[in-house]
């Protein structure tokens, strides 16, 4: 009974629902007026649109290059650039950005899958270009423009940077190499006329410098478990004669990072380890200038980007006191520093929809006069007359670049490997355990040439047998 | 008659679920194939099987793996504790100041992972305020990320810190909940606070508890943002658990067939988790 009644009950009140969806019926009148002036008011604001898409082609610039750059403290002074060029020849930039590994990331992929999003991108090639490169992901440089010769000006290693197998896949635009950035005023109330060139003039300034109590420590070594510690490394076993593996570009990739030399290399950097803070091994190149901006430290080797803010009294508590100068050389080795490049450079994808254009702007970026200009807006000019330039050297604030044009020209390559970012994460675990005194350096070093090789033989390099590391 | 009834409105509530079934599937379904595809083939070809002896000589992995039940099972269990504590503590108490108490233990769980990532990353520094306080304390500086020793117990509190207030407001409710009447009969039999908690709280609290833990490990299986702040993995691997692992192999390595190998891998480690306790412990607690 019960059933049948809740069975029939939406059919009991039929009556009554009919007589509330009368009342809610619109009048057809009302429904007309209500549609067409929807559709008018529709109308009205699609012919404005087209109105103004044609009054826009009609106004348009010549072209919009699309431009994927990371985020860095340069960023300025590269957008500075695209403004120029917009106003000399009315091209326009749709600019995407993103912090450094997704930007790696990003790219990697749209160049994958064949994206013509891009016209131009500005990349790390030191870091990661060879991916790009190997597989003619972006464009040869020479097939856009094959009369493209390299203006002698331009620092060679920073071409050599987007060069693989002796083609040019991409152009410098901002110099960043190695530089060590050092409290000048403290190393002469020290008693040192200059800053020191090899590791054991460092170690003495470090001595006498470094104050726990306060606390004020030496030289910095940036040690965080990402590339820092095997970028910062490097540049000491460079300078000692070793390296990572037998050939920079192939086609030998024999390991050389257990060789005398490098282990020497090593040693010579492990030897500043006392004097750098207690938290190296979480020091990324941020918290190393903030370290030296806030009067913590003396210095340390970091990246030419980080120059922005040594005389920002928002970013520093000692303006005026920072100074730059070269990398460290390691006694008894190769006689000389070897900085090593992180060199951002433009490249252009297979697939770009502008590549002419992008090549243009290229070419005028790289112009004496615009990197003179880019360089006067913060920017790491690549160029051998600018930096020079004893016009623009004698501003204070360019006090770095003299130090700037010597370190590019040394500069050093990461090995031109694709699989170069994998080999570092290999070795990151094994030179932080060496770096925190886990682990004694030499069987860090053997350690680590374990699993290097076997990602070698994995992913088919040509090596023969390493020596290993010895004492 | 009323069979058919009922056939037809299970019908057209099968009809109705329909679309969001199927919604809910390609959303699911969908991005799961399309990984166990990238891990099982390569440029066509299959590779399971190469992963499969990749992944018994990677050390990283295994390293990753044992570092993820490490912090899984710490954070966790901290986090249970803490929360049911807090939740004791502020149970039944009211006015301003309990309230009060109660809105700024949920702060933390409201942040986002990468915000409190920041913020600890300061405050562990060596000139940060946990260092400073430890120096009152004549402690001393300690390297709370930077020393492979406490790495991974400084990540798990930062853990337990952002996401105690979840399980302490689940427990909240749960001990709200309850009825009143088991406890005041023990009270005017005499028994003591521990007793009221161990023979009559605790047992009553089971199934919140058991559905808190549950909520809370499958989430402790994802961790990623926070870690990769504070310490990128390191130093010396020391907290690499399989999130940050397989970030590193798909996105800096590029290597998704593998990546997606250990995605699928910490997929299953969260369902086998979530079948065992859920044929073993909730449907014997609910």
């Amino acid at each position: 009974m019960r059933d049948r009644k809740e069975g029939k009950h939406p059919k009991s009140v039929a009556p009554g629902v009919r007589a509330a969806e009368g009342e809610m019926r619109i009048p057809r009148r009302r429904f007309i007026q209500t549609v067409g002036g929807a559709a008018a008011g529709i109308g009205v604001s699609a012919s404005w649109s087209a109105l103004r898409a044609v009054a826009y082609a009609a106004t348009a610039p010549a072209k919009e290059l699309s431009a994927a750059i990371s985020l860095g403290p340069w960023n300025a002074s590269v957008e500075y650039l695209f403004k120029k060029y917009g106003e000399a020849t009315g091209t326009t930039f749709k600019t995407t950005k993103a912090p450094y590994m997704e930007h790696y990331r990003r790219m990697v992929q749209a160049m994958q899958r064949q994206d013509t999003s891009y016209d131009f991108m500005i990349i790390d090639p030191a870091m990661y270009g060879t991916i790009f490169f190997k597989h003619k992901l972006v464009t040869p440089i020479r097939e856009i423009d094959p009369a493209w010769r390299p203006d002698p000006n331009l620092i060679e290693p920073h071409i050599r940077v987007g060069t693989y197998e002796g083609t040019v896949y991409a152009l410098p635009i901002v110099g960043n190499t190695q530089l060590i950035f050092y409290r000048s005023d403290v190393t002469r109330a020290a008693g040192f006329a200059a800053p020191p060139k090899t590791i054991n003039e460092m170690i003495e300034v470090n001595k006498k410098i470094t104050d726990p109590s306060k606390p004020f420590y030496g030289c910095i070594l940036p040690a965080k478990a990402n590339y820092d510690i095997v970028y910062t490394s490097l540049a000491y076993v460079k300078s000692a004669g070793g390296d990572i593996f037998a050939t920079e570009s192939g086609p030998d990739w024999t390991i050389r990072f257990t060789s005398p030399e490098s282990v020497k290399g090593f040693k010579a950097w492990l030897s500043l380890r006392p004097w750098s803070p207690p938290d190296s091994a979480n020091v990324h190149w941020a918290e190393l200038m903030n370290y030296i901006l806030t009067d913590r430290a003396w210095g340390g080797l970091t990246v030419a980007a980080q120059v922005f803010q040594i005389d920002d009294p928002q970013f520093s508590k000692v303006p005026g006191k920072i100074d730059v100068t070269m990398p460290l050389m390691v006694d008894g080795g190769i006689g000389k520093p070897a900085p090593i490049l992180g060199t951002w450079s433009m490249a252009i994808p297979q697939r770009a929809p502008n590549k002419a254009e992008a090549l243009a702007f290229m070419k005028w970026a790289l112009t004496a006069e615009r990197q003179r200009e880019f360089a006067a807006q913060g920017g790491i000019a690549v160029r051998r007359d600018v930096l020079a330039d004893p016009t623009l050297a004698k501003d204070p604030k360019n006090r770095w670049f003299a130090a700037e044009l010597e370190s590019s020209a040394l500069g050093q390559l990461r090995p031109q490997m694709e699989h170069w970012i994998e080999v570092q994460d290999r070795m990151v675990p094994y030179l932080q355990k060496a770096f925190t005194n886990e682990m004694p350096l030499v069987a860090a070093l053997n350690g680590a040439a374990q699993e290097v090789k076997e990602l070698l033989d994995r992913y088919g390099y040509k090596n023969g047998p390493y020596i290993p590391a010895k004492e | 008659m009323v069979a058919s009834r009922e056939k037809g409105s299970q019908r057209t509530g099968i009809l109705l679920l329909l679309p969001a079934g199927i919604l809910i599937s390609a959303l699911m379904v969908y991005p799961v194939g399309h990984m166990v595809g990238m891990a099982a083939l390569q440029d066509g070809k299959f590779a399971a099987s190469r992963w499969g002896i990749l992944l018994y000589r990677d050390g990283v992995f295994w390293k990753a793996l044992w570092n993820t039940l490490i912090f899984v099972v710490t954070s966790v269990t901290g986090e249970m504790i803490a929360g049911l504590l807090f939740a004791l503590l502020l149970w039944e108490r009211q006015g301003a100041l309990a309230n009060t108490i109660r809105g700024i233990i949920l702060l933390p769980s409201m942040l986002s992972p990468a915000v409190v990532g920041i913020v600890w990353l300061l405050l562990f520094y060596p000139f940060g305020l946990v260092n400073w306080g430890a120096t009152l304390l004549g402690i001393g500086r300690l390297q709370y990320l930077a020393d492979s020793r406490l790495a991974m117990a400084s990540i798990v509190f930062v853990d337990i810190w952002q996401w105690t207030p979840f399980v302490f407001i689940f427990i909240l409710a749960g001990l709200t909940g309850m009825p009143v009447e088991p406890r005041e009969a023990a009270r005017v039999d005499g028994a003591s606070a521990w007793q009221l908690f161990w023979h009559i709280t605790l047992p009553l609290l089971r199934p919140t508890l058991a559905v808190a833990l549950m909520f809370r490990v499958i989430d402790a299986f994802r961790a990623f943002d926070k870690i990769l702040i504070m310490t990128n993995g390191g130093p010396a691997e020391a907290t690499t658990i399989l999130s940050i692992y397989l970030y590193k192999v798909s996105f800096h390595y590029q290597n998704w067939g593998y990546g997606a190998l250990l995605a699928l891998i910490l997929i299953a480690v969260t369902l086998v988790f979530q079948w065992t306790y859920d044929t073993f412990v909730i449907r014997k607690v609910a």
